[in-house]
């Protein structure tokens, strides 16, 4: 009873309240985003002038024009912009001048100090000049909770220091693979970024490595980064019971390894039950330029997996296996003709609706 | 009349909590998502080449006046390997001549294997200039019925479905599949934002940097878009409970979508039901899945500009949502359903789909009791007060997420619309808005499938904001 003599007053406080905030939150949407407007038009007050003297400096490397550019945060972003579109010397002297501005010391502090935000817009501005942090950075920037930060900063990494950084990412991938949701394509992108820097190393992390997910990555960035003579390692890294994902991967190494060795091992893997596995056989065949693939292909072209087939008579079209493409053509009752039909486009009528 | 006054008050309060608990959420996951969008990954992955192919599928049904634009912004994206695949579905207008002239296609022989079941093929033509583009001419059959042809004329492993009325932002796609790059053996699908392209190419134009038009119709639903489109998405997406990916602008991995039979005909909101269909195969077979909302990829469609047009797709989602739930209510609070089963689909039922007939209810009785003289007409008009301003504080808050994120609007004007919209989206709008939904509820109780013609006047290719 109580309750409902008070709710006309509880009520009208409640609306008063839920006015005043609505009115107080919109002016407060409003203002501020004027006051940021106001702030951004005032630090890029310079702007157009600094663009030219940036611009200057790359080309001279000139050290009086950093002290007539205004230092604000409208340059800062300004020279991170330019950055992004730069590499090698440009990039180191575009690297100086963010120095010399004394940007890099701000953002050394903000990695040390700044909440995950700041500390993370700041190594990105770092990492998009590839500017080299100390020893200490890495280790606040690798142990961030977000997956996407470590991701970003182990990507740093390797772009900092090369092949220096090999035992870095062999720690991350352990590290990241043991963890329940690891993320795979994040590890092959990783391990494909330190391929770039030392090729040579993959085959031979392959034949110590002992997790079959280790060797999944490892092979699926072969497949991307060709190694001369990796074959007979990546051969040696599958076995009968291996995992599907393993011989999915390996079968994709092997295709980018064409070879008399890589061709016996996909002939082997062209009988496997699952269709996955087959049909990452007839893709790989294309790019092998032995009859004994076209042949390979002949036979996937009969399968019972309409994708197999499928990627059978692709691979077959981009071989140019006219034998073999002879035969599905000419027999409307092989399983894969009206496959075929897909790639013949010889002569189009002109359409009309 | 004392018992119903509670238990809607009762059922106010929790929605009102519910929703602030999904915005707040939203505004947690917008932060961290906006923060990884600034990583630029993109940038890096792209000359390595390590994104993976992906068809888009767009079906089409009399969309002459915009197809051209939207197809052309597609073959224009940033992407290193993709097609088009745009069908047919018996348009009336002249969609498919547009395509065929301004393409320059030629019709082909090429063959469409069944893996889906779809309406008859007409024919398929290619562009020989465009190699990645497709056009499948079709009987009419539906939007589902479209998708699933397009499906079975797809050649990568990733699908994306995409509305002929909408254009994405040239590296949208790119960001969009990234998860799929990221974890390629649990994500199974992806969705990006959807933004309202009305206005911005007139702002354009005219040098303006306000891009909401004055209309209502467009103030409102620039707010709703933002509330229920980015900042509600969002907050589910924190949860792990996305439980929809806008039929206009969503990723999906092909087998995925094969292995539950694809796209179900005759459905009306196939884009919720197919992604709920998926859910409920991967927690049946016990399968390690992750669905994913992006607010940062953007996909610009034109928001309906009359009243009549926005009433038939308001009453459509409404009716898909019914359908979508009834088709997957046993997975529902099942064991081992997780948070989809636990939270998300009893809270869409409760304060998504039975809302409309609550509501309903709510407004009789205070009518009821004011002419029997139950209720105090002041206490009444108190409570129904509060009630919208409180609405207009969630419409708000959503606004500031945005302004703290991504800011999508970024003129002052633009926010006196968004607060003016806020305001009137609660009165009016907001009542009208349940007569569509109970329209939309009413058509599904007796199964008919209505799905409305859209009137459009034709998008351009929106600028960045």
């Amino acid at each position: 009873m109580e309750l409902l003599t008070l709710t006309p007053r509880l009520l009208t406080l409640a609306l008063a309240v839920g006015f005043g905030s609505f009115l107080t939150i919109a002016g407060g949407i409003v203002v501020a985003r004027i006051a940021r407007d106001a702030r951004s038009r005032y630090a890029a007050r310079n702007i157009e002038a600094d663009e030219r003297r940036i611009l200057q400096f790359i080309q001279s490397g000139d050290p009086k024009l950093a002290a007539e550019m205004t230092r604000t945060v409208a340059l800062r972003e300004h020279i991170i912009k330019v950055g992004r579109g730069l590499s090698g010397d440009l990039l180191s002297k575009l690297m100086i001048l963010y120095t010399t501005l004394e940007f890099t010391r701000g953002d050394f502090r903000a990695m040390a100090h700044g909440r995950r935000q700041t500390r993370l817009l700041a190594m990105e501005r770092c990492r998009a000049l590839l500017i080299p942090l100390p020893e200490e950075a890495w280790s606040i920037l690798l142990s961030d909770r977000l997956p996407s930060a470590r991701w970003a900063a182990m990507e740093y990494l390797i772009a900092a220091k090369g092949r220096a950084a090999l035992p870095w990412v062999l720690h991350y991938i352990v590290e990241e693979t043991a963890k329940r949701k690891a993320r795979k394509g994040v590890l092959v992108h990783l391990a494909a970024c330190l391929a770039q820097h030392t090729p040579e190393i993959l085959p031979h992390l392959l034949d110590h490595v002992d997790r079959d997910a280790h060797r999944e990555i490892l092979l699926l960035v072969l497949a991307q980064y060709p190694s001369l003579g990796a074959e007979h390692r990546i051969v040696r890294a599958l076995r009968a019971d291996s995992s599907a994902s393993l011989l999915l991967a390996g079968v994709k190494a092997l295709g980018s390894h064409p070879s008399r060795d890589s061709l016996a091992a996909i002939g082997f893997l062209a009988e496997n039950k699952i269709a996955g596995i087959r049909q990452a056989v007839a893709e790989a065949l294309s790019r092998f330029g032995d009859p004994a693939a076209a042949d390979m292909l002949g036979r996937l072209a009969v399968d019972s997996s309409y994708q197999v087939r499928l990627a059978a008579v692709t691979s077959l079209v981009e071989l140019r296996a006219d034998l073999e493409i002879e035969v599905i053509a000419q027999d409307p009752a092989h399983p894969a003709h009206l496959m075929w039909r897909r790639f013949s486009v010889a002569r189009p009528q002109k359409g009309a609706a | 009349m004392e018992a119903i006054s509670l238990v809607m008050i009762a059922y106010f309060a929790v929605a009102n909590s519910c929703y602030l608990i999904v915005l707040i959420c939203g505004y947690v996951n917008a932060r961290r998502q906006h923060l990884e969008s600034r990583l630029n990954f993109i940038d890096k992955l792209r000359p390595m080449r390590a994104l993976t192919p992906i068809s888009i599928l767009v079906p089409a049904y009399n969309e002459e006046k915009s197809i051209h634009a939207s197809v052309l912004s597609m073959l224009q994206l940033d992407y290193p390997d993709f097609e088009v695949i745009v069908v047919n579905d018996g348009a009336k207008d002249d969609t498919l001549g547009v395509l065929i002239r301004l393409f320059d296609m030629v019709k082909t022989d090429a063959f469409l294997p069944q893996i889906l079941p779809c309406a008859k093929v007409r024919a398929v033509y290619v562009a020989p200039s465009r190699p990645n583009l497709v056009v499948v001419d079709k009987d009419n059959g539906g939007k589902a019925d479209a998708l699933n042809a397009a499906i079975n004329f797809s050649r990568h492993p990733l699908i994306c479905c995409v509305d002929s009325d909408s254009v994405l932002d040239s590296d949208g796609l790119a960001r969009v599949t990234l998860p799929f790059f990221e974890d390629p053996d649990r994500v199974i699908a992806t969705g990006g934002t959807i933004a309202i392209v009305n206005g911005r190419e007139e702002a354009a134009q005219a040098g303006r940097a306000s891009v909401i038009p004055w209309r209502p119709l467009d103030l409102i639903q620039a707010v709703e878009y933002l509330r229920a489109f980015l900042v509600g998405r969002m907050g589910w997406d924190l949860l792990g409970c996305t439980t929809i990916i806008s039929g206009a602008f969503g990723v999906f991995k092909k087998d995925a979508v094969i292995k539950v039979g694809g796209y179900a005909k005759g459905s009306i909101g196939e884009d919720m039901e197919l992604l709920l269909r998926m859910h409920a195969h991967a927690i049946d077979h016990n399968e390690p899945y992750r669905v994913q909302f992006l607010p940062d990829p953007v996909c610009w469609t034109e928001a309906p500009s009359d009243m009549g047009t926005l009433g038939r797709q308001r009453s459509r989602w409404q009716q898909g949502l019914c359908d979508s739930l009834w088709r997957t209510r046993r997975t529902m609070m099942k064991r081992g359903s997780g948070m989809v089963g636990w939270v998300a689909l009893p809270f869409l039922t409760v304060f998504e789909a039975l809302a409309a007939p609550l509501e309903v209810v709510g407004y009789v009785s205070i009518v009821a009791g004011l002419w029997l003289g139950y209720t105090d007409p002041w206490i009444t008009g108190l409570f129904l007060a509060v009630t919208l301003v409180y609405g207009a504080i969630l419409n708000l808050a959503a606004v500031i997420v945005d302004q703290m994120t991504f800011e999508r609007y970024r003129a002052p004007l633009d926010l006196l619309k968004l607060v003016i919209g806020a305001l009137i989206e609660q009165i009016g709008f907001r009542q009208i808005h349940l007569y569509w939904r109970m329209r939309g509820i009413y058509r599904w109780l007796r199964g008919k499938h209505v799905w409305g013609e859209m009137v459009r006047r034709g998008i351009a290719m929106p600028r960045k904001p």
